[in-house]
């Protein structure tokens, strides 16, 4: 397992560069000075000199290119030009909040969207797969800012039960309270966080409802589930031992490369919402052309997605005691 | 010998591939033409594409222009005078909305074209030459993915500056993976097969080989990639144009009216609703296409 996992990580190494140098020269392909972009155009010609030097734009590009892999190889993401504080700091203080999102949205996704596909599949070519179908399609096709704003038309404006925008106390403390005798904090965290994980999660649950369905229909056609039913087992202990357990590798593995459709949702949920994450940061950081700050959000995202990837591959196993990490 | 007894050399093989290919087509439209959903999303499609062709025939209003005398009816419900209402300035949400049309094809027809094309020459070139270049096309590919898309968009457009063409080349790039992957799998499946074998010992050139038996194989998949993508395209358009890098204004664009409704969400929820069902209505019929397309050429995929 341990060499397994050290031999994955050597393996990332490639992408995790690949990685860096797309977003160093994305953002090195600006055409113009980078520094007067910054710094705007009534900005004296003593302020753009002393950005490029701060940011070392008079070296050649190799010699940025490399300083900058250097730097990212001991975890300095370099400093913000905006609020004059460590990129790192900045994004490790939004961090929390996405991840929370992320984790409840997907908590929604999953128990909508795997609910919604095994039922689809279960009865193929019934009402109820028809209608979970349309459904999943409607979904898929709804622009998540669209969605956000339609919850916070019925939700917020229309009946008032939860706020439109914002966070509140971050969910972690909330349920730290919660365990000395304080739930007040946790209902407060949840109400904020509610519509934004909702608008996320429903837009990754029809994707994930159609990803079941067919997996499942797939898994269902297999001849040990004819054999199952042919023992006389029920169907629903056929669905959800041998069928639902044997569709859960193909489906972990689709739900992997997919969760950059997540990430990509978060960065519009969060502004719909005005919630303080690291997608929200990632857009005042472009609106403000805070070059580094853009450069380590989105460096950061990609980061997540390919660790991610990395213990889908690890999960394999607790799904599928064939699988062995040697 | 037996294989000379059976149907003849080489040359003749390949043609009873071909023949085989080309009995393959009506079949496949027989699929698509008795598929309700299939041909739903033909016609919300096409129904589009005439929209976007005739919008300058079917608005009444200057889409672009405030009309200072049309101020006070800023935010008017739809009614007799603006079949849609209006919008924050008095401009006919209507006429946005056909021209907003013209606009969203045109950026996602472009920008699909555009990574079709390299994405599928990249996959040519790294499922047949294999070795070192498929390696590094490869990895390039995987470094791609990892991004998420909308993500990808916003850095290359927020260096490069909003534009419609920056716009276009950024949904593209983010549309190259896909269309590499489907390409160089092609490929690989016909690479090693007889018929390839076949024809290069007749003589025939590596370029002959890709355009006449490469590139009619792995017609059915790209195409319905090109569809799927054309709704992805759609939805990241309007994303951008939503957080204000996509689509500038003036130009309406989808995004752009659905993000200026948003301040007048309470009062006249309608500008927002009608720019949000136009790009749901168009990315669904793309979807439906592209899903139709996938199941009439080959009825065993499904993912």
């Amino acid at each position: 397992m341990a060499v397994f996992l050290v031999r994955r990580l050597i393996a990332l190494l490639p992408v995790l560069i690949g990685v860096s140098t797309v977003v160093f020269f994305i953002l090195h392909l600006t055409p113009g000075d980078p520094a007067q972009l910054m710094l705007g155009d009534f900005a004296t010609q003593e302020a753009v000199d002393q950005l490029r030097e701060e940011m070392g734009l008079n070296e050649p590009l190799y010699v940025q290119y490399g300083l900058f892999l250097g730097d990212l190889a001991v975890g300095d993401l370099g400093r913000s030009i905006t609020q004059r504080q460590p990129v790192a700091q900045l994004i490790g203080e939004r961090l929390a909040a996405t991840a929370e999102l992320a984790l409840v949205a997907m908590f929604f996704a999953i128990i909508i969207g795997l609910a919604a596909g095994v039922i689809a599949a279960a009865r193929q070519n019934s009402i109820t797969d028809y209608v979970t179908t349309a459904g999943s399609l409607l979904g898929i096709s709804t622009p998540i800012f669209y969605l956000g704003l339609l919850l916070i038309l019925l939700f917020s404006l229309q009946l008032g039960w939860f706020p439109a925008s914002g966070r509140g106390p971050a969910l972690v403390t909330s349920i730290g309270q919660l365990f000395q005798g304080n739930p007040e904090p946790l209902g407060q965290s949840l109400r904020y966080l509610f519509l934004p994980a909702l608008t996320l999660g429903l837009s990754f649950a029809a994707l994930l409802a159609k990803m079941t369905r067919n997996t499942m229909l797939e898994v269902l056609q297999k001849d040990f589930i004819r054999t199952a039913t042919a023992k006389g087992l029920r169907r629903q202990f056929v669905i959800f031992k041998h069928a639902l357990r044997n569709a859960g590798i193909p489906l972990l593995t689709i739900m992997g490369l997919q969760f950059s459709q997540l990430l990509g949702g978060s960065v519009l949920t969060e502004t719909v919402f005005a919630w303080p994450g690291l997608g929200r940061l990632a857009v005042d950081a472009i609106f403000a052309r805070d070059f580094p700050l853009v450069q380590g959000a989105v460096l950061t995202v990609a980061l997540i997605f390919v660790l991610l990837n990395l213990l889908v591959d690890l999960c394999y196993g607790l799904l599928d005691p064939r699988v062995t990490y040697s | 010998m037996t294989d000379i007894q059976k149907g003849g050399g080489p040359a003749a093989r390949a043609r009873t591939a071909q023949a085989r290919r080309k009995r393959r087509l009506p079949k496949a439209v027989k699929r698509f033409t008795s598929s309700f959903n299939a041909m739903l999303g033909l016609a919300i499609t096409v129904f589009l594409v005439l929209v976007a062709l005739f919008a300058p025939l079917l608005v009444h209003e200057n889409p672009y222009q405030v009309d200072f005398s049309k101020l006070s009816q800023r935010l008017e419900p739809p009614g007799v005078s603006s079949w849609l209402g209006r919008d924050n300035f008095g401009r006919d949400l209507f006429s946005r909305i056909v021209t907003g049309a013209r606009i969203s094809l045109l950026v996602g027809f472009s920008a699909v074209a555009a990574g079709l094309t390299v994405g599928s020459l990249l996959g040519i070139i790294a499922g047949y030459f294999g070795g070192f270049v498929d390696e590094v096309i490869m990895r390039f590919n995987d470094v791609l993915y990892a991004f998420p898309s909308i993500l990808l968009a916003l850095a290359l457009v927020a260096a490069l500056g909003p534009s419609l063409t920056n716009l276009i080349a950024a949904i593209a790039l983010v549309s190259v993976p896909g269309f590499a992957r489907i390409m160089r799998s092609s490929v690989l499946q016909i690479r090693d097969t007889e018929l390839v074998e076949s024809a290069r010992s007749l003589g025939a050139r590596n370029l002959r080989i890709i355009l006449r038996h490469v590139l009619p194989n792995s017609l059915a998949p790209t195409v319905a990639l090109a569809s799927a993508s054309m709704a992805t395209a759609l939805l990241t358009e309007a994303g951008l144009s939503f957080l204000g890098l996509g689509v500038q204004p003036p130009t309406p664009s989808w995004g752009g009216i659905l993000a200026d409704g948003r301040e007048f969400l309470r009062t006249a929820p309608f500008v927002t609703n009608f720019a949000g069902i136009a790009i749901l209505l168009s990315v669904v019929g793309f979807n439906l296409l592209g899903d139709g397309i996938r199941d009439a050429m080959d009825p065993r995929s499904k993912l």
